[in-house]
C-alpha cells in the first residue's frame, strides 16, 4: 500500500518535472530569438572574419591555398616595414596608457577635493569627448603645422620653427592630443571609484595613525585597483584607435615615428596581400590577449579582496 | 592613560543642523563612560569629535590634558572599534592588527609579539593568516577589537561595535569587552542606542537627546532616580509607566505625573496602595518572568512579575503600586521633582 503511494508520488513528481522543463524550453527559444541579431551581428563582422583571417594566415595565396604553415609569420616578423609599425604601436601605447591613467587619477583626485569651480573643472576636461575627430584634426593641424599657432607663438621666443609633425616630436604631438581627448573620460571614471571607497577603513586608518599618502597608498588605491585595471585596458584599446586621428593629420605614409600598425595593416590591405595582413593581425591579437590576460590576472589578484 | 574633557562643545552641520549642543563632560582616567539615547541624538557626533573624524564647531576638547582642537586623528594616540567592523579587506587578520604599529615603525619583533599576545586573548591565533572576508561578523569585531588593543592607546572608543553581531554574540562580546576594561584599565568610551548594553557596561553613563545631555550618572543612580521623564522613560525594559497624580489617586495636581517602573506594580496585595483596577490585554511570556500588559482607564499599563499561571487575559486587578519606589516629575518641564522622591500613592 505504501509502496504504491510512493510510486504514484514519484510519477506525479516526474510529470511536473516534465512540464518544467517544457516551460525551460519555451523560455530558452523565446530569449534565443530576441538574441539572434545580436549573434548574427557578431558572427558576420567578427566570428567568421575571424575564422578566415586565421585561414588566409596559412595559407600561400586566395587561390592556390596551398598550406605553408608558418611562412606568412615568418614573412610578417623579418618585414622592416611591420616591425617598425610594431615598435612605433608599442612605445606610443608604452608611453599614452600609464600616462592616460597616472594623469587622470590624479585629475580625480584633485577634483575631489575641495576645491573651487569643481563641476566647471569636469565639463571642462569631458568637452574634448564632444568634439568631432574631424575637429580635433583641424585644430592639431592649426597648432602644430610648420606655419601654425605653435611656431608663430614661439618665433618671437627665438625658438627656431619646428615641423612638429614631421619631426621628432611628432610622437609627442600624438600623446598630447590622446591625452586631451581621453584624460576626461578616465578622469570621470576614476572620480566615480573614488566616490565609492568605503568611509570606515579610511577613517580607522586615519585613527591608526596612518597620513595621507599613507591612508592613499595602503587604504585608497586598493579600493580604486579594479577601476584602475579597466581604465588601464580602455586606455589600451583607445591607444590603437589613435590611428584615426594620425591618418587624418598625415595620411598613407606619415613621418616614420608615426608610423603604426593600422598604417601597415591599411597599407597592405590596399596592395590586397591577404597573408601578410592576416598574418599580421594574428601576431598582433596574440601580443593583445597576453597583455589584456595579464592586466585580468592582476585584476583578480588585487582586486577579488576590495569588490563586494 | 588619559581622561578626556570636553567643554561647551557644539556642533553645527552646514545646513544649520545642530547635532551637539554645548556638551560639557569630564571622564576620568581609566573611567568606562557609555553615551546612550536614540537615533540622532548626537552620541556618535560626540564620539567622532572626540576621535577627531569631525570638528567641533565650538568648544574644546581635551585628552590627558592637552588641547586636541586641530589635531589630527593619527595624533590623538586613540583607537577605535566601528559598528561596521572597519577591516581591511585586502590584508588578513595578522595586517590588520599590525598596521598601526607599523606606522609607527615598532621593531618587528615586538610587533610580532604584541599581535600574537592580543591574538591569543582573542582567540584568534589559528585566524592570523585569514583575511576578513573568510570569517564571520564576530570574528571580524574581535579583529577589530584586537586591532585597537594591540596599539595600546590612551583612550579607547567604540561606536555601537556589537549592532551588527546577534543577539547570543552580542552578550557574550558584552562580557569580553567589560572584561577587557579591566585588564588594560585604559579609558573607554562606549556609544549605544541599547540601553541593556549602557546598564551593564558602564561605570557611568550620559543620557543625549537632541544633541543634549539629560543625565550623567552611575547605571544605578540613572535607574533609581531618573533627572527627567526621557532619562526614565528611555532606561529600563518594558518601559516606565507614566500616570498623571491625579488619576491614580494620589495627592497632588495634574501637574505632577508619577513614574513607576513595571516591577513596582502588582496585582496581588503588596506593601502599599493600589492605583486602580486594570483589564489584562496580552501577557509576554519571558520564561522566568512575564510581562503583563493592562488597561487602565484607557491608559496601557506595563507590570513584570514572576510566572503566574492564574493571571488570564480578560480578567481584570486591582494594580498595587510599592510604597517608596516611584518617582515624580514636574508635567510642564518633565524634570524630576527632587524634594518628592516618593509618591504618596
Amino acid at each position: 500500500m505504501k509502496l504504491s503511494r510512493n510510486k504514484t508520488a514519484d510519477a506525479k513528481e516526474r510529470r511536473e518535472n516534465i512540464r518544467l522543463s517544457g516551460e525551460e524550453r519555451r523560455a530558452r527559444r523565446r530569449s534565443a530569438y530576441f538574441l539572434a541579431p545580436s549573434v548574427l551581428g557578431v558572427m558576420t563582422f567578427f566570428i567568421v572574419p575571424f575564422c578566415v583571417i586565421i585561414f588566409y594566415a596559412f595559407v600561400d595565396n586566395p587561390i592556390n591555398k596551398e598550406f605553408v604553415f608558418f611562412d606568412n609569420f615568418v614573412n610578417v616578423w623579418n618585414n622592416g616595414a611591420f616591425r617598425r609599425a610594431a615598435t612605433n604601436t608599442l612605445s606610443f601605447s608604452a608611453l599614452a596608457v600609464p600616462l592616460a591613467v597616472v594623469l587622470s587619477l590624479v585629475l580625480a583626485l584633485i577634483l575631489e577635493a575641495k576645491i573651487p569651480m569643481k563641476s566647471r573643472f569636469r565639463t571642462f576636461f569631458l568637452s574634448p569627448m564632444m568634439v568631432p575627430v574631424a575637429s580635433i584634426v583641424l585644430i592639431w593641424q592649426v597648432v602644430f603645422h610648420y606655419n601654425g599657432a605653435l611656431n608663430a607663438w614661439l618665433g618671437p621666443l627665438g625658438v627656431n620653427q619646428i615641423d612638429w609633425l614631421k619631426s621628432e616630436y611628432s610622437h609627442l604631438v600624438i600623446v598630447l592630443l590622446f591625452l586631451w581627448k581621453n584624460l576626461g573620460y578616465n578622469m570621470i571614471l576614476f572620480m566615480a571609484a573614488i566616490a565609492n571607497i568605503p568611509k570606515e577603513p579610511v577613517e580607522a586608518a586615519s585613527i591608526d595613525g596612518a597620513g595621507r599618502t599613507r591612508i592613499f597608498f595602503s587604504i585608497k588605491l586598493r579600493y580604486i585597483s579594479p577601476s584602475i585595471l579597466f581604465v588601464t585596458i580602455l586606455s589600451l584599446i583607445n591607444s590603437f584607435k589613435v590611428f584615426r586621428e594620425v591618418y587624418l593629420l598625415t595620411g598613407d605614409y606619415p613621418y616614420e615615428t608615426l608610423y603604426l600598425l593600422q598604417h601597415f595593416m591599411n597599407n597592405t590591405f590596399q596592395s590586397l596581400d591577404y597573408q601578410k595582413l592576416s598574418a599580421a593581425a594574428l601576431i598582433m591579437f596574440a601580443a593583445m590577449t597576453v597583455i589584456i590576460g595579464l592586466l585580468f590576472f592582476a585584476e583578480s589578484r588585487f582586486g577579488k579582496d576590495v569588490e563586494n | 592613560m588619559a581622561g578626556i574633557v570636553l567643554e561647551n562643545v557644539s556642533k553645527t552641520y552646514p545646513g544649520g543642523g545642530k547635532a551637539v549642543i554645548d556638551f560639557n563632560l569630564e571622564i576620568a582616567d581609566k573611567e568606562f563612560v557609555v553615551l546612550v539615547g536614540p537615533s540622532g541624538c548626537g552620541k556618535s557626533t560626540t564620539l567622532r569629535m572626540i576621535a577627531g573624524l569631525e570638528e567641533c564647531t565650538s568648544g574644546r576638547i581635551y585628552i590627558g590634558g592637552e588641547c586636541m582642537n586641530g589635531v589630527e586623528p593619527k595624533d590623538r594616540d586613540i583607537a577605535m572599534v566601528f559598528q561596521s567592523y572597519a577591516l581591511y579587506r585586502h590584508m588578513t587578520v595578522y595586517d590588520n592588527m599590525a598596521f598601526g604599529l607599523k606606522i609607527k615603525k615598532v621593531p618587528k619583533k615586538e610587533i610580532d609579539r604584541r599581535v600574537r599576545e592580543i591574538a591569543e586573548i582573542l582567540g584568534l591565533t589559528d585566524k592570523l593568516k585569514k583575511k576578513p572576508s573568510a570569517m564571520s561578523g564576530g570574528e571580524c569585531q574581535r579583529v577589530a577589537l584586537g586591532r585597537a588593543l594591540v596599539r595600546q592607546p590612551r583612550v579607547f572608543l567604540f561606536d555601537e561595535p556589537l549592532s551588527n553581531l546577534d543577539a547570543k554574540l552580542r552578550t557574550q562580546m558584552r562580557s569580553e569587552i567589560i572584561r577587557l576594561h579591566e585588564n588594560v584599565q585604559t579609558t573607554f568610551v562606549y556609544v549605544t542606542h541599547d540601553q541593556t548594553e549602557a546598564m551593564t557596561m558602564g561605570d557611568r553613563i550620559v543620557v543625549m537627546d537632541h544633541g543634549v545631555i539629560q543625565q550623567a550618572a552611575s547605571p544605578r543612580e540613572i535607574y533609581d532616580r531618573p533627572a527627567n521623564m526621557f532619562t526614565a522613560g528611555f532606561i529600563g525594559t518594558p518601559q516606565i509607566n507614566f500616570f498623571k497624580a491625579n488619576e491614580i489617586g494620589a495627592s497632588g495636581s495634574s501637574d505632577v505625573i508619577v513614574g513607576i517602573r513595571p516591577e513596582d506594580l502588582h496585582l496581588a496585595p503588596c506593601d502599599g496602595a493600589v492605583i486602580g483596577s486594570g483589564n489584562v490585554e496580552f501577557i509576554e511570556l519571558l520564561g522566568a518572568s512575564m510581562n503583563v500588559h493592562l488597561s487602565m482607564n484607557g491608559h496601557n499599563v506595563i507590570m513584570t512579575c514572576p510566572v503566574d499561571n492564574s493571571i488570564a487575559r480578560g480578567n481584570t486587578y486591582e494594580i498595587w503600586a510599592e510604597k517608596g519606589k516611584s518617582r515624580l516629575f514636574d508635567a510642564s518641564t518633565g524634570l524630576a521633582i527632587a524634594s518628592k522622591t516618593e509618591a504618596e500613592a
